[in-house]
């Protein structure tokens, strides 16, 4: 496994002074952030920061209004629906909810199928192969011929990741994957989450685990009004911030 | 104690000048009854009974009151005493003597075989009998509906002459079958039409009273003979140009007891539960058909109409919900009267006569419930659609896959367990709704029902039947569709 993070070049993540406004209000007030392959960044901030609108603008789900993303070899552009480059953004980097969104009338090993055969064209034996595998991998395999009604909170979450996983993206966007859980499934997610950054995909997440950013992730980034506050190593952000922003929102996180 | 004598007694009184009223009621059915009783250009009602009713006031010495009342009731209408008396070319059929006092006739019908000019798949109504194929018209509650029913002959009952001839002349049937009178009135001067064969199976045209109005019936009866004595009667008749020999050789001597030479004995038969049952089946069978079809239908065209609404561009959206309101708003009787009727004419008027001549019973109501239906499946669609959280749309896309792909793959089959309770309920009303196809003279069970009912009167017999075939079919389906839910449901939810 740890080899493997060399051979398998994670995505390069470009965003460049990205502004997006819902009607007169401004959400993102001109966001730069350069993300290397394989780097896992958190994402925190005080809520209605923008951080969900901000990983919904790297995959096509939010059109801007000015700036531009670039996603490996694929740019976005203010404005646009340029939908085959968003098609390629998306198969490259796949996207968890804090709410799952698993497709309940599928079983378990169809929501980890479907988009191998209905978006790649796999063939279906191949595709559930490669389906038990990601289940095992998250620890479910024998869960596979269950609906989604019939798992925990936090089982379905891994579905969720085994789902995004199955069109090989090279990096992952986690919109507070674990808020939904409680303390001790949210463990089981996490654990996952440290599994996948071994393998060198590039993870941004959105999070409020403080603990869990300081531990997993390479970088921080504090995202308050639109604007970048504070980013730097989960040591440099977390322990000795240096923006009064920071420090505020950080005194009340940490209680 | 009293008290409740003297209203006996009162109410006995009642009825008894009910029965020897100054004035008496007759029930008619005046649409479409020429040469009976019908209504001119000048709106005046005219007709042989309208002349044989003038003599009769004079015979008899009272003033006599019009009752509109529709032609298959009429026996029914007479009997809750609605009228006193019922003079419509009622034929004296064995059923319907048993439950009303027929009076002396008034007319010899004999029934005559109408076909388009230039017929030469049979040339008489044996030879139509066998081909096998050929389908008859004719009208609701004849004894011409009753010999091609006891000749197993495929045919449609119409409620008018008018729409009887009129599908005649579009190809929608092969022939009428239909008492002389009307037959020589409404395709006697069609350049189109031609009698087949000789008239034949003569039958009696006679009033009906109350059976416990003796006085009435006595009355009448004499007034008739006194019509036939004295030539007032052959003079009506000649007028309207129905005097023929037949009537010169039997009236005189023609009376409505039970047996008449010229009857056939087969008129007799008996209504008994094998004679109408496979009838009642067959009807079931159209019944069924029709549901399963316009059903079909309806679900497809619904499933357009709900996407048209949610995804089209701005015209098509307004366009669907016009669609919407329109066919929840018409009637569903309107649009299959307009759809089998109407639509012919205005095919031909756009140069697509032919098209026209492919709208069967069936295919109208097919179509007409079908649209109907479309309009509120539609709508539950739309709304089971509708229902669907947009994170599921998300999730999708960010998976990649297309708009497309995610409605057919991941929110219509969600939709499709949403909407299947009021589908359901949807269903079972269409179901209920084809009976109103009877009106188009499509033989499914309903019009089986009435068919036969009025035929043998025995309304309460065959309606309890009929209503249980009824639910024989729409039990299962209700079971089944719960099974459905059931399956579909199993591991639905977050
Ligand atoms: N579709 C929308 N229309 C109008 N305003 C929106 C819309 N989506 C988001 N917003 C606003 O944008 C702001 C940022 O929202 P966003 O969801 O990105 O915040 P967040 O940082 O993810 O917050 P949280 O931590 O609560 O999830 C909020 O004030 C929100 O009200
Ligand atoms: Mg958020």
């Amino acid at each position: 496994m740890a080899n493997k993070s060399a051979e398998i070049p994670g995505l390069a993540i470009h965003i460049t002074s990205l502004k997006k406004r819902h009607g007169d209000r401004e959400i993102l007030r001109g966001v730069d952030l350069r993300i290397h392959p394989g780097q896992t960044v958190a994402l925190i901030g005080p809520s209605g920061g923008g951080k969900t609108t901000l990983l919904r603008c790297l995959n096509g789900l939010e059109v801007f209004d000015h700036g531009s993303v670039r996603v490996g070899d694929c740019t976005l552009n203010a404005l646009s629906g340029q939908s085959i480059e968003i098609a390629r953004i998306r198969r490259s980097l796949g996207m968890i909810f804090q709410d799952f969104q698993l497709f309940p009338h599928l079983t378990v090993l169809e929501n980890v199928a479907a988009a191998p055969i209905w978006v790649l064209g796999e063939n279906a034996k191949e595709a559930r192969d490669r389906s038990i595998h990601l289940l095992d991998r998250v620890k479910l395999s024998e869960f596979s011929n269950r609906k989604p009604m019939q798992l925990s909170g936090g089982q379905k979450q891994r579905v969720a990741i085994a789902r995004a996983l199955a069109l090989k993206p090279l990096g992952l966007l986690c919109d507070e994957i674990t808020s939904a859980l409680d303390p001790e499934t949210k463990h089981e997610v996490l654990a996952v989450l440290e599994d996948l950054k071994r393998d060198g995909l590039t993870v941004i997440m959105v999070t409020h685990e403080i603990g869990f950013a300081k531990r997993a992730a390479d970088r921080v980034v504090l995202l308050a009004e639109g604007n970048i506050a504070e980013e730097g190593t989960a040591a440099e952000v977390i322990d000795s911030p240096k923006t009064e922003r920071a420090c505020k929102f950080l005194a009340r996180v940490l209680g | 104690m009293a008290g409740f004598w003297s209203l006996i007694l009162a109410s006995t009184a009642l009825a008894c000048s009910f029965q020897n009223p100054k004035q008496l009621r007759w029930g008619c059915d005046e649409e479409g009854g020429a040469p009976y009783c019908f209504l001119d250009q000048n709106l005046q009602r005219v007709g042989f009974e309208v002349d044989i009713v003038r003599e009769l006031e004079k015979k008899i010495g009272t003033t006599i009151r019009f009752t509109q009342y529709g032609f298959e009731s009429l026996i029914p209408g007479l009997l809750k005493r609605d009228f006193e008396f019922a003079m419509n070319g009622l034929e004296v059929l064995p059923e319907r003597r048993k439950s009303v006092y027929f009076c002396r006739p008034y007319f010899l019908y004999r029934q005559q075989l109408t076909v388009r000019k230039g017929e030469t798949r049979f040339e008489n109504y044996e030879s139509l009998i066998a081909t096998r194929l050929m389908k008859v018209g004719t009208m609701d509650g004849t004894a011409a509906e009753a010999i091609l029913i006891r000749d197993g002959v495929n045919h449609g009952s119409y409620s008018t002459p008018t729409e009887a001839f009129r599908d005649l002349e579009l190809s929608r049937i092969d022939a009428v079958l239909i008492d002389l009178p009307m037959a020589q009135r409404y395709a006697g001067e069609n350049p189109a039409l031609a009698p087949a064969g000789k008239p034949f199976a003569p039958g009696r045209y006679a009033i009906a009273v109350h059976p416990e109005n003796e006085t009435l019936a006595k009355a009448i009866d004499q007034a008739i003979s006194d019509m036939i004595n004295d030539g007032s009667l052959q003079k009506i008749l000649t007028q309207w140009k129905l005097w023929d020999e037949f009537n010169a050789m039997h009236l005189a001597s023609a009376t409505s007891a039970s047996d008449w030479q010229f009857e056939t004995a087969e008129e007799d038969a008996p209504w008994t539960v094998s004679r109408y049952l496979p009838l009642l089946l067959d009807g079931t069978r159209v019944t069924l058909v029709l549901t399963l079809s316009s059903f079909a239908l309806a679900l497809c065209l619904g499933l357009g109409i709900a996407t048209a609404r949610l995804y089209g561009p701005k015209p098509v959206q307004i366009l669907a919900v016009a669609y919407v309101e329109f066919f929840r708003g018409v009637p569903l009787l309107l649009l299959l009267f307009f759809l089998y009727f109407g639509l012919p004419s205005v095919l031909a008027s756009i140069g697509l006569a032919g098209l026209g001549e492919w709208i069967t019973p069936f295919g109208a109501a097919w179509l007409g419930l079908g649209l109907t239906y479309a309009a509120y499946e539609a709508e539950i669609q739309r709304s089971a659609i509708q229902s669907i959280p947009q994170g599921q749309w998300e999730a999708a896309a960010a998976l990649g896959m297309t708009r497309g792909l995610t409605f057919r793959r991941i929110i219509l089959p969600q939709a499709v367990r949403i909407a299947l309770p009021p589908t359901t309920s949807d269903l079972v009303a269409l179901f209920k709704d084809t009976s109103v196809a009877s009106a188009i003279t499509l033989l499914e069970l309903n019009k089986q029902y009435q068919i036969l009912a009025k035929s043998s009167l025995k309304f309460v017999e065959i309606g309890i039947i009929t209503a249980i075939l009824y639910l024989v079919l729409s039990l299962p389906l209700g079971l089944a569709s719960r099974a459905l839910e059931r399956r579909l449901g199993a591991g639905h939810g977050k």
